[in-house]
Order: C-alpha cells, then sequence, then structure tokens
C-alpha cells in the first residue's frame, strides 16, 4: 500500500464508531476525510461543526452524546452560513480566529433550496468559513423528497416516476464561483485515485482564508434505491460517466482535476440505481447529452480568462 | 473612525438611545438587517463601531440568519445586541423559540410596527406579544429614556438568568419622538454591567468535543423545556433587584415589573402598557377615584405585583395594543386570569391598532364603558374601540 494510504488507514477517527449513519452511507465516509483533511493539513487547528437540521442532525448523537470528536454547533435549517459567519466572528474576538476551522456540513435542501439566500449572502460577504455541501441529491432525512439539487429524470417521492419534468439539477458550484469566492471545488469518494484528489482538495481549502465551498457527492442507498455494498462503485461511475465531474475554482481559475481514463456512459451509472429505474433510452440520451455539454461548458472553462477573487 | 457617544442630558429619538445603549454596555457582536422604523438603530450602530477590532458588526441576509447570527456568537460567549420590527420578528419566529432554550443571554429591541396584512408602518404590539410563548424575557418601554434604562438592566438580567430579552418600544411614538435623555457615563455602566463570564460549560469551545442542542429523549426535551420556565420565575426576582440596583446606581426611577399612579384605594383601575400607560397619566389630572397601572415587564408576567396593586379595585379596565382573535387580547386574558378579591368585572379594550391614535379621550371613553355598560363587563371577549373616539 502506498505511504499516503498507510497514513490515512492510521489518522484518528474524528467520527466515532458508533454513529448512527445507515450502512451504506458515503457522506460518513466522506465527513472522515474533511475532518481528517483538515486535521492533517493543519495539526495545531481545530475544528468547529456547524451543522443545519438533515440526518446529521442525528447521526450528531442522542443528547448528550456527541459521535464527533470536534465541537458542534446545530442549528435550524436555514441559517447554519449565518451561525457559522458568527461562530468565526465570535473566536476571532475571544483570540480563536486563526487556529480555529469553522466548517458548516449542510445538505442539499439547506444548502440549494430553504438556507440559499444565507449561503449566498455568507459567500458575498467573503466569510472565513468552509461551507461543505453534502449533496445527496434530495431531502433523504424526511424519506426522499425533491430539493432543487435532485438530478433530472430522479424518482423521489414527491417527483414519482411519469411525473412531469421536475427541473434541472441546480448548478450549485458554479453559482457559488460565481461569488468570486477564493475556493470552490466538487468532490467524491470513488476510487483511490479519487480518494487522492479529495484530500488535496480538502488541504487546499485549509490552506486559504475566505469563503470555501465543497460540493461533495454523498451517495444514499435508502434514497438511489441500491445495495449498501455498492455505494464506493457507484460514487465512481458517478465520476466516470461525467455525471459529477471533479473540478475547482481556485482564486478565479478554473480546472477540471480528475478526467476519468476509463470513461463510461451515463446509462451506465444511471442502471445501477433504483431511482432512475423507470427512465426510458429517450430520456436517457437526453441526460446524457446534458451531461456531455456540462463536460464541455466545464472544459471551455479551464481556457476563460482569470478573474482572481478579492482578498480577504 | 468610531464616533464619540453623547454624556448628560441630551435630546435624542428612543432609537439613537437604544444604539448608545448598546455601545455603553459593550456589546461585541452585532447583527443587522433592515427594517422601518427599527433602521436607524442599527444604522446608528454601525457609525458608532466602524474601525473597532473589538466589535464585529455583520449586515445579514435576513432576521432569520441575524437571529442566528447573534444566538451563535453568544454561543461561543461574546455579547451580542440586534433589532428589529414587525415582519422581521415574525420571519425570525424559529429563532426566537430556539433561543430561550439554548438559554443565550440575547438583548434584542423590537420598534412595535403592525403586521402585514395589510401593510402598515405603524406602531401597535401585535409583532412582539405575539411571541409572548417563545420564552423571551419582554419589557415594553414609553419613553426614550426608558428604552435607554431597560437595554442597560436587560443584559443584567439576561446574563444572570441565561434568558434573552427583548426591549419593546412602540416605532415613532418613541423610535423617532426626540426627548431629552439622560446618557450615564461609560465608567458608570461599567460598574453596572460585568463583564460576560457564561458558565463554561454553556460555551463552544473548539478543544471541547461538545455538541449544544442535539436530539434528546423526550423526558430530556421536556426538561429543557421546563429549565426556562424556572428560569422566568427566577427572573421575577432578578427584574426586581436589578431595577432597584439601577435606581441607586445612576439615581433614576427603578425600572421594575409595573409602574402605578393615581389614587391606590380607587374603586377603578386602568391597566396599559407602553405609551398608553403615559397617555393613561392625564387622566389623573381631573379623575381623583383612578389608578393607573403600567406594565413595564410583560413576560414573566407580574402576577403578584398586579394582584398586589389591583386589590382593592372593583372594576379592572384592561386597554391592549395587540389584536386578539377569539379570545382576550394578551394583556387583558392575563389580568383576567389574576385572582382579584375585589373586582368584580375586568374589562378588555382593543385599540391603537395599526397606529390609529389613543388619546387620554380614547381612554375615557373606555373608562366610561367600564364603568356603565352591562354588555362589557364579564364579557367573552374584548371590545374594540371604535376608530376615531
Amino acid at each position: 500500500m502506498a505511504a499516503w494510504l498507510e497514513e490515512l488507514v492510521g489518522e484518528e477517527r474524528l467520527l466515532l464508531p458508533g454513529h448512527s449513519a445507515c450502512a451504506g452511507c458515503v457522506p460518513a465516509i466522506n465527513i472522515r476525510h474533511v475532518l481528517g483533511g483538515l486535521a492533517a493539513a493543519a495539526p495545531a487547528a481545530k475544528t468547529v461543526l456547524v451543522i443545519p437540521a438533515s440526518c446529521w442532525t442525528i447521526i450528531a448523537g442522542i443528547w448528550p452524546v456527541n459521535a464527533f470528536k470536534v465541537a458542534v454547533h446545530l442549528t435550524p435549517f436555514a441559517s447554519a452560513a449565518a451561525e457559522a459567519s458568527a461562530i468565526k466572528a465570535a473566536l476571532r474576538l475571544r483570540g480563536l480566529g486563526d487556529t480555529t476551522n469553522v466548517v458548516v456540513w449542510g445538505g442539499d435542501g439547506s444548502t440549494c433550496d430553504i438556507g440559499f439566500s444565507g449561503v449566498s449572502a455568507a459567500a458575498e460577504r467573503n466569510e472565513d468559513i468552509i461551507y461543505v455541501l453534502n449533496d445527496n441529491e434530495a431531502y433523504m432525512n424526511t424519506g426522499v423528497q425533491k430539493s432543487g439539487a435532485t438530478p433530472e429524470g430522479a424518482w423521489t417521492t414527491t417527483t414519482p416516476a411519469g411525473s412531469p419534468r421536475a427541473g434541472q439539477k441546480k448548478d450549485i458550484a458554479r453559482i457559488m464561483a460565481a461569488h468570486r469566492i477564493p475556493y470552490v471545488a466538487t468532490l467524491a469518494l470513488g476510487s483511490v485515485p479519487m480518494l487522492r484528489d479529495f484530500r488535496a482538495k480538502v488541504t487546499r481549502a485549509a490552506e486559504l482564508r475566505g469563503f470555501r465551498f465543497l460540493h461533495i457527492l454523498g451517495a444514499c442507498p435508502p434514497g438511489w434505491r441500491y445495495p449498501t455494498a455498492q455505494s464506493t462503485e457507484i460514487s465512481r461511475l458517478a465520476v466516470e460517466s461525467r455525471y459529477f465531474p471533479l473540478f475547482a475554482c481556485d482564486d478565479g481559475k478554473w480546472r477540471i482535476t480528475f478526467r476519468p481514463k476509463h470513461e463510461v456512459p451515463v446509462r451506465e451509472f444511471l442502471e445501477t440505481q433504483g431511482r432512475f429505474s423507470h427512465l426510458s433510452a429517450e430520456e436517457i440520451d437526453s441526460i446524457q447529452a446534458h451531461v456531455d455539454a456540462r463536460w464541455n461548458l466545464l472544459a471551455g472553462l479551464e481556457s476563460q480568462a482569470e478573474m482572481p477573487v478579492p482578498t480577504l | 473612525m468610531s464616533q464619540s457617544l453623547p454624556r448628560g442630558r441630551t435630546v435624542m429619538t428612543a432609537n439613537e438611545a437604544a444604539a448608545y445603549a448598546v455601545v455603553l454596555a459593550r456589546a461585541q457582536a452585532i447583527g443587522c438587517y433592515p427594517i422601518t422604523p427599527q433602521t436607524l438603530i442599527v444604522e446608528r450602530l454601525a457609525e458608532l463601531v466602524a474601525g473597532r477590532d473589538d466589535v464585529e458588526y455583520a449586515n445579514l441576509d435576513s432576521e432569520h440568519s441575524m437571529l442566528g447570527y447573534v444566538i451563535a456568537a453568544s454561543r461561543v460567549g461574546v455579547r451580542t445586541f440586534t433589532a428589529t420590527s414587525s415582519q422581521g420578528l415574525l420571519y425570525a419566529h424559529e429563532q426566537l423559540h430556539r433561543a430561550s432554550r439554548e438559554r443565550v443571554p440575547l438583548v434584542m429591541v423590537n420598534v412595535n410596527r403592525s403586521v402585514f396584512a395589510p401593510w402598515s408602518l405603524e406602531p401597535d404590539l401585535s409583532d412582539s406579544m405575539s411571541q409572548r410563548d417563545t420564552g423571551w424575557i419582554q419589557l415594553y418601554c414609553s419613553s426614550a429614556q426608558e428604552v435607554m434604562d431597560s437595554i442597560l438592566c436587560a443584559y443584567r438580567i439576561a446574563e444572570t438568568v441565561l434568558l434573552p430579552v427583548m426591549v419593546c418600544a412602540e416605532g415613532f411614538l418613541l423610535s423617532h419622538t426626540s426627548e431629552v435623555v439622560d446618557v450615564p457615563d461609560q465608567a458608570a455602566v461599567d460598574a453596572f454591567i460585568p463583564e460576560f463570564r457564561p458558565p463554561k460549560e454553556w460555551v463552544l469551545d473548539p478543544d471541547v468535543p461538545r455538541a449544544f442542542s442535539g436530539l434528546p429523549e423526550p423526558k430530556e426535551y421536556a426538561a429543557f423545556q421546563r429549565n426556562v420556565a424556572d428560569a422566568m420565575d427566577e427572573a421575577r426576582n432578578v427584574i426586581e433587584t436589578v431595577g432597584s440596583e439601577f435606581g441607586s446606581h445612576f439615581g433614576r426611577t427603578k425600572i421594575g415589573a409595573l409602574e402605578s399612579g393615581g389614587n391606590p384605594e380607587a374603586d377603578t383601575a386602568l391597566v396599559s402598557i407602553g405609551t398608553i400607560g403615559d397617555s393613561a397619566r392625564e387622566l389623573l389630572d381631573d379623575d381623583g377615584e383612578l389608578l393607573i397601572v403600567r406594565v413595564h415587564t410583560y413576560r414573566p408576567f407580574p402576577a403578584a405585583e398586579l394582584s398586589s396593586v389591583l386589590s382593592r379595585a372593583g372594576s379592572v379596565c384592561v386597554v391592549d395594543r395587540a389584536s386578539a382573535f377569539g379570545s382576550f387580547g394578551p394583556l387583558g386574558g392575563d389580568v383576567r386570569s389574576l385572582r382579584l378579591e375585589h373586582a368584580s368585572a375586568v374589562t378588555n379594550f382593543i385599540c391603537g391598532i395599526g397606529g390609529t391614535e389613543v388619546t387620554p379621550a380614547t381612554l375615557r371613553w373606555a373608562l366610561h364603558q367600564a364603568r356603565s355598560s352591562s354588555a362589557a363587563r364579564g364579557g367573552l371577549g374584548p371590545m374594540y374601540v371604535p376608530e376615531g373616539v
């Protein structure tokens, strides 16, 4: 095993064993690597997690238990970004601003829908926080309802198969980049090379100051309707099919950070999940066309003139 | 550059008095979102703290975010301030409930304004009175001086019992009306309000992996709520003590649960809140058979103090400036819940809604009804004072 991988295996777990996430919960693996990556990047720094209403309200533990080895501040659905801003501000007043990462771990409903105004405002103020979008593409904690991040064609309990076209997944990463914040990146964990990309992005976020936005794909077995053992495989297919491209906008410079060596049609990704099982061949072709168009757009952004962000 | 504060007797509005009180109280984190008629408070504060690195001032995207901001800053152990009105208060409603259970000692000024729909900028108390059961201590003012004094007391009260305090002042009648206000010295305020030192286990500390407000078992959830009720009860004594101390420290009238005037032996008593209590004083000029009571602390409700001051009254007339649909007004219902030994009737009148004028004549009309009309006595609901009385 490569030395860097061995180090990861041995690193301290900041989400403790015994937490109550579902079997196969990809976000539970993702958060381990966010917290681990931040700790590795700056061992002396502490992290405060700010968690709005979500599965993570429960996974964090039944009061007064804390499933995390970091301080956790739970918030209502819509105010995590404002509260993270406040925690950072108050820590600055207490002289702890430089030694604490304030990290929001918010779902797609919180980020793209009900809390969007607050996320946008915190980005506009360039608050010195890391905002992580834990994107499982629907309101999963309430039992799989459509959110602004639900992809086209996906079944949810409020967009049953055959319901009228429910909308396109909000392109939240590009929306956030339009705020001219220091760092926007997309992350997913489906293979060892993707893990390297993932950890490099967490490290980069830790190095920077200002509003950093990490958009992480979090496959959800009950919500996406697939067997728990396939979580990693599905995350890999999401990236290799270019359904979820891995890219970054670092100081205004766009780059696709992970070009799959083995590209697969989006059909291979869709076929793994019950939420897409009702789609016709024509509908899958249409999704493929949208996936290709977005990839081309992102590739075009790489050669776009840089628009450096204002310094904090 | 930050501006300096006025000292001594100075002409100012209640909004300005609020801003100066907040600076004197050394609030460290201020959350801002504009709404008429509160806006001048946060504007003046922005000027006063500009360039200071010991104060964090944030422009938020909504009152919901703004309340979240001050709750979270307070959780980290710093003194906070925010202000709002009407729609803003209602927009933040979810956070108000939460603030009391999180036991964060926020101080917020609500400049009272009528509630949409239809639109109105004018004052009534429906906005804050409808937040009665959110677990906030509520203080209602009748002058700019009282706004300043109440804010200074509010920090002491909030940080002693660990509950949020809402200081309420009617829009325009107070917020935009200039009066003479006696501004205390910074040194005197520093001697009155000690540094904020919350319990250690209450503060979010990056070195301690604690989770705040996680999902408890039902029994523990209920205990969170019961603890707020206990803190409210404790607040009764603390408000009394802090008010007395304030009076002697600054040489001013005590700010307590209520204020009374007129004839304590009178058969008729008029109970009101806010600026109506001030208008009621004029009735005493030609009515020797009247006791007037102005409620300053609405929550915790001063049941003992009211029962005592109203113990000899036969007819109690309660005037509300907040809407009530299907039952008594907020103050009327509470006063009716008291066991008053000698009261044969407690009548409830609603007036001043949407900024309709409440003059001594309005109150005389209400008193006349209370004293003479059998229809109003012991009825099943309040009587709306007709517009134009």
